[in-house]
């Protein structure tokens, strides 16, 4: 029996992401930090907008996003549920959007000074979090 | 629909019932103390003054707070007709006004009635309706200027003013009154739209709105010119108030003394005798003849225009004439228990007229009255509480008043002057035979002074009809003299016309702004009303040049209708309506269509016109 | 025609107070269905709107049809399908709750006592109080369950939520957004909070003097304002050659643009105006909205 798990989401107001986009990142972000696993039930649309305060559609369009890009999955009826895990990418997609996530965080780095072992142990101990999952 | 009633009835529960505590504790310490149902006509007004007052008041209150824009909207915005919305507000309003204004007074009649010997006659029940009306009236009128825009809707007003001046009375005149609030309930109700600055659509709304806005700028005019006097008089050029009246004028006259007068009039006089008169009068008295009524009192009149009780101090009895029983009834004046009624003679029959006691006749014992009622004059003997008929005048003629000349008595009626040989007052308890009847040489209406002497062989009289000639309502002023002789004949002996003080565009300053709204007017003030007798004049006939004045401000009127209607948004048969009334109604007409319909097409117009020119520049 | 798509529809719809324009030829159509949003600067002409739509003011010019009738000849019964709500709401502060509620329930047909009870629970509103003893957020409430109890199938707000506090203004919002009767409904709502409209609006309509500026849904808008900072060495180019400007300040001897619908070719054109180096970010609705607002007001001129 799948279980509904309570969704601990913030969103905030007066951000440049709209509330969509919060949803689409928290959700997401929920999955790859193992958070919500396959099979874990989400609340409802009305119930998630009742809990964020916001219109209803924000919400299903959030959802349409995240189901689009394969995180959840409908079953008709029941509800949304996190999805199975699969390659949602091309592999050169995939290598792209790394390519871009390193470079971003390198700019980062160098404007701060600082020194590059101490930024890998950071971020070795930062990526743990998504290691747990597949333990 | 009924629970906005309700609704408003519980807003105002507190204030009605507060109104009719103070109302009733008013009117309750006020009985104890007087006969309310005998009071003068200003008593009577100044409580109508009040009615109307505080419904005026309760109408700007309670429309003035629905009328915010979001407070308007949201008693409009909702599944109801605007009419049946304003019924609600208005039946509530009403309701209350009917039991602060009006239940009052019914208790206080129903006190008088019921528990003291006081005469109630059927007019008094009456006088709750009325209080009612008149509150009713000053209600619709106070919540209609707060609906409509502010220059056009203080016009409802006008009908409170039409209310206060006409000249009908008792029934007559609560059926003016609920005429008055009729046409105000109808304004009101063509007024309750969501947009109050929308002109009226209807032909039937836009008359119902227009002439009152007429007849309000009419009403302001004839106030200009009445401020325009009030100037003139501090200038201290007025005829009335110069050092010295104009020569050979009405207001010269009016100023002389009675002997003046009649030298002035003997001046013009071709009679063999006038200058054995001017002496004559140089070396006797002249009587002047004054009356004792000013209004004659009228049958079933809600108010009294004379007193109708008078007090026998010795008997200790108060009678007071009872419309209904066309009898006195008498109470004690101390504990006041009731006295019986008391008519005419032995029969005790009825009087034939609302009676008014005056004075009583020379040589008449000093208890006894004299009492006049219609044609009639009655002596009230005190002694033995009974009435006798004294004098009887023709039938139709209203006797007004009786002046003692010499040892005899000059009675004046609104046609003629009698006179009647003093010593048969005493001499018996007949009716007396008149010994000389002298017609007035005028209209009663234009009579401001009679003043008399006696000659050797009859009176010499003289009569100045100057009363309007002020006004388009008065003769052409005038003296007249007549020589009446012993042997009852009368003769003509000079005739002075006087000279007008004023220029005619001040006496016709009523009618040529709006011969229309003058005869609307005139009709408004007489609607149901009996002519007063003491009012009957002979209008001296109309100047041509005024003709001309009224016909010019009427084409002018015309002619800026014409130009007015093309920039407003009108249809093609109203304008033609409207520019053929500002043509027969004249400028006020002309002023309530500047007034009804606001001037956002101009501004159109010029909008466009400027565009237009912005368009072309860079070509 | 397709009259019934639209619930609101203005033609060159103008309305002139003396030589003052509050609606300026606009063209607004607003379909049914979802919660719109109106915002626009005071003076924008929104109010001016509701009062033609309403009938409470008549058009200078054009016209105004709203559920397919002319707003100037609205019948009671049309009334009955328009809920209208404003600022302060406005109810008789001498009637209890209850016979205000009896009197709506009487006059309206379609009254919906599950949603009135399912909104006024949300508020400690007591049958018996007098209107005029509600806080101004209980009487909001108060307002919206009776509007929304009327079944309407348009429901206008007229800044409902200006000066409650938080805790009222998200008891408002909730009852707005998921009472069933809201559902059915097509909400067009007025406000200056963009944080409000931010959660609540599927549809952003900026009004601008008295013109129709911007229609799309809120995201959409916000994708259309970028903020970019410059570093220039002088004075950066005359404010009237930028493109889509919006809004410039110098801060700290940087330029911060605010632009409209300008994608990465705006870095090439503060580079050509000797730029040294150029950043881009997006902006939030507020930030969006205020200075699309903005843009005609007066501003400071980049020293």
């Amino acid at each position: 029996m799948p279980r509904t798990r309570g969704l601990m989401l913030q969103i905030a107001t007066g951000d440049a992401r709209p509330i969509s986009k919060q949803i689409v990142d928290g959700v997401r972000m929920k999955i790859a930090t193992a958070e919500l696993v396959p099979g874990d039930q989400l609340p409802s649309v009305r119930g998630l907008a009742q809990q964020l305060t916001i219109n209803p559609n924000t919400v299903a369009k959030a959802y349409a996003e995240l189901t689009a890009e394969g995180w959840l999955e409908s079953r008709q009826g029941l509800g949304l549920f996190v999805a199975t895990p699969r390659q949602r990418l091309s592999d050169g997609e995939r290598d792209r959007r790394m390519d871009e996530a390193i470079s971003a965080f390198v700019h980062e780095v160098a404007a701060l000074d600082y020194p590059p072992e101490r930024a890998l142990s950071r971020l070795d101990r930062a990526l743990q979090v998504l290691s747990r999952k597949t333990a | 629909m009924r629970d906005l009633v309700k609704a408003e009835l519980l807003r105002f529960r507190g204030w009605a019932l507060g109104a009719f505590a103070a109302h009733l504790l008013v009117l309750a310490f006020l009985a104890r103390v007087v006969d309310l149902a005998q009071q003068p006509l200003l008593v009577y007004r100044v409580f109508g003054s009040i009615y109307v007052l505080a419904g005026v008041l309760l109408g700007l209150y309670q429309m003035g707070s629905y009328r915010r824009p979001n407070v308007w909207l949201n008693l409009l915005h909702r599944p109801l007709a605007p009419w049946r919305i304003a019924t609600s507000l208005l039946g509530a309003g009403l309701a209350w006004l009917a039991v602060a204004a009006a239940l009052p007074v019914l208790l206080a009649a129903a006190y008088q009635s019921g528990l003291t010997a006081r005469v109630v006659d059927d007019r008094h029940w009456l006088l709750p309706l009325a209080a009612w009306l008149l509150a009713a009236g000053g209600y619709l009128a106070g919540a209609c200027c707060m609906l409509g825009t502010r220059k056009r809707s203080a016009a409802a007003l006008v009908l409170l003013v039409a209310v206060a001046l006409n000249q009908a009375s008792g029934v007559w005149a609560l059926l003016v009154q609920a005429l008055a609030l009729a046409w105000l309930v109808a304004m009101l109700i063509v007024s309750f739209k969501p947009d109050l600055s929308a002109p009226p659509r209807a032909p039937l709304a836009t008359v119902l709105l227009a002439l009152p806005l007429q007849m309000a700028v009419y009403l302001m005019i004839l106030l200009l010119q009445f401020g325009g006097q009030m100037l003139w008089i501090m200038q201290g050029s007025h005829p009335n108030n110069t050092e010295t009246p104009p020569r050979g004028g009405a207001n010269e006259t009016e100023r002389m003394s009675p002997k003046q007068r009649m030298l002035a009039g003997l001046a013009v006089s071709r009679a063999a005798q006038a200058p054995l008169w001017r002496e004559q009068v140089a070396l006797s008295d002249v009587a002047g003849i004054g009356l004792d009524l000013h209004a004659v009192p009228v049958r079933g009149a809600l108010t009294n225009a004379a007193p109708t009780d008078f007090d026998d101090a010795g008997r200790g009895v108060r009678w007071t004439f009872s419309h209904d029983r066309m009898r006195l009834a008498g109470y004690r004046i101390v504990g006041g228990r009731a006295a019986g009624t008391l008519g005419v003679g032995a029969a005790n029959a009825a009087f034939p007229a609302p009676t008014v006691a005056i004075g009583g006749l020379p040589g008449q014992p000093k208890g006894d009255r004299s009492l006049i009622a219609g044609n009639m004059l009655y002596h009230y003997v005190s002694d033995s509480a009974r009435v006798l008929p004294r004098i009887r005048l023709p039938a139709g003629e209203w006797l007004l008043g009786v002046t003692p000349v010499g040892e005899n008595l000059a009675v004046l009626s609104d046609r003629a002057l009698y006179f009647f040989d003093g010593r048969d007052v005493v001499l018996g308890e007949a009716l007396l035979a008149p010994r000389q009847r002298m017609p007035i040489p005028g209209a009663a209406g234009d009579l401001r002074d009679l003043d008399l002497i006696e000659l050797v062989d009859g009176y010499l009289v003289s009569a100045s009809f100057t009363s309007y000639a002020y006004m388009m309502d008065g003769a052409a002023p005038y003296q007249a003299l007549s020589w009446v002789h012993d042997d009852g004949q009368v003769t003509t002996v000079a005739r002075r016309a006087l000279v007008f003080d004023y220029p005619a565009w001040f006496r016709y300053q009523a009618w040529w702004p709006s011969p229309a709204l003058y005869a609307l007017r005139q009709g408004a003030l007489g609607l149901f009303a009996v002519p007063d007798p003491l009012q009957a004049t002979h209008p001296a006939p109309m100047p041509r040049g005024i003709k001309l004045l009224a016909a010019g401000l009427m084409l002018v009127s015309l002619l800026a209708a014409l130009w007015l209607v093309r920039r407003r948004a009108l249809s093609m048969p109203a304008r033609m309506g409207w520019v053929l009334a500002c043509g027969a109604i004249g400028l006020p007409a002309l002023a309530s269509l500047w007034l009804l319909y606001p001037a956002c097409e101009l501004a159109g117009r010029r909008a466009e016109g400027q565009s237009a020119l912005a368009s072309a520049a860079p070509l | 025609m397709a009259d019934t798509d639209y619930v609101i529809e203005t033609r060159a719809l103008t309305r002139r107070y003396g030589d003052k324009l509050a609606l300026d030829t606009l063209d607004l159509a607003i379909a049914a269905g979802h919660i719109h949003a109106i915002v626009g600067a005071n003076g924008a002409g929104k109010s001016t709107l509701f009062r033609i739509l309403l009938g409470f003011l008549p058009p200078s010019s054009g016209s105004a049809r709203i559920l397919g009738r002319d707003s100037q000849r609205l019948t009671p019964s049309d009334r009955g399908r328009i809920g209208f709500v404003n600022e302060e709401h406005t109810l008789p502060s001498w009637m209890r709750v209850s016979a205000v509620t009896a009197m709506q329930r009487h006059q309206y047909p379609r009254w919906n006592q599950a949603a009135f009870d399912e909104v006024i629970g949300h508020y400690h509103v007591l049958p018996q109080q007098k209107v005029g003893q509600l806080s101004r957020g209980e009487r909001a409430g108060f307002n919206l369950a009776l509007t929304l109890a009327q079944g309407p199938e348009l429901l206008v707000l007229d800044e409902p939520t200006l000066g409650l506090d938080v805790v009222a203004k998200r008891a408002f919002l909730e009852s707005l957004m998921y009472s069933s009767a809201a559902e059915s409904c097509t909400v067009v709502y007025c406000s200056h909070q963009m944080e409000e409209i931010e959660r609540v609006a599927d549809n952003l309509i900026i009004l601008e003097r008295g013109r129709l500026a911007h229609m799309s849904a809120p995201d959409e808008f916000c994708g259309r304002v970028t903020h970019w900072i410059a570093d220039m060495p002088f004075a950066g180019p005359p404010p009237a050659s930028v493109p889509g400007l919006l809004e410039v300040q110098r801060i700290d001897g940087l330029h911060h643009y605010l632009v409209l619908d300008q994608d990465e070719g705006f870095a090439g054109f503060l580079r050509g105006a000797g730029a040294r180096t150029v950043q881009s970010m997006p902006v939030s609705l507020d930030r969006a909205v205020n200075g699309f607002l903005a843009k005609n007001h007066a501003m400071p001129v980049a020293a």
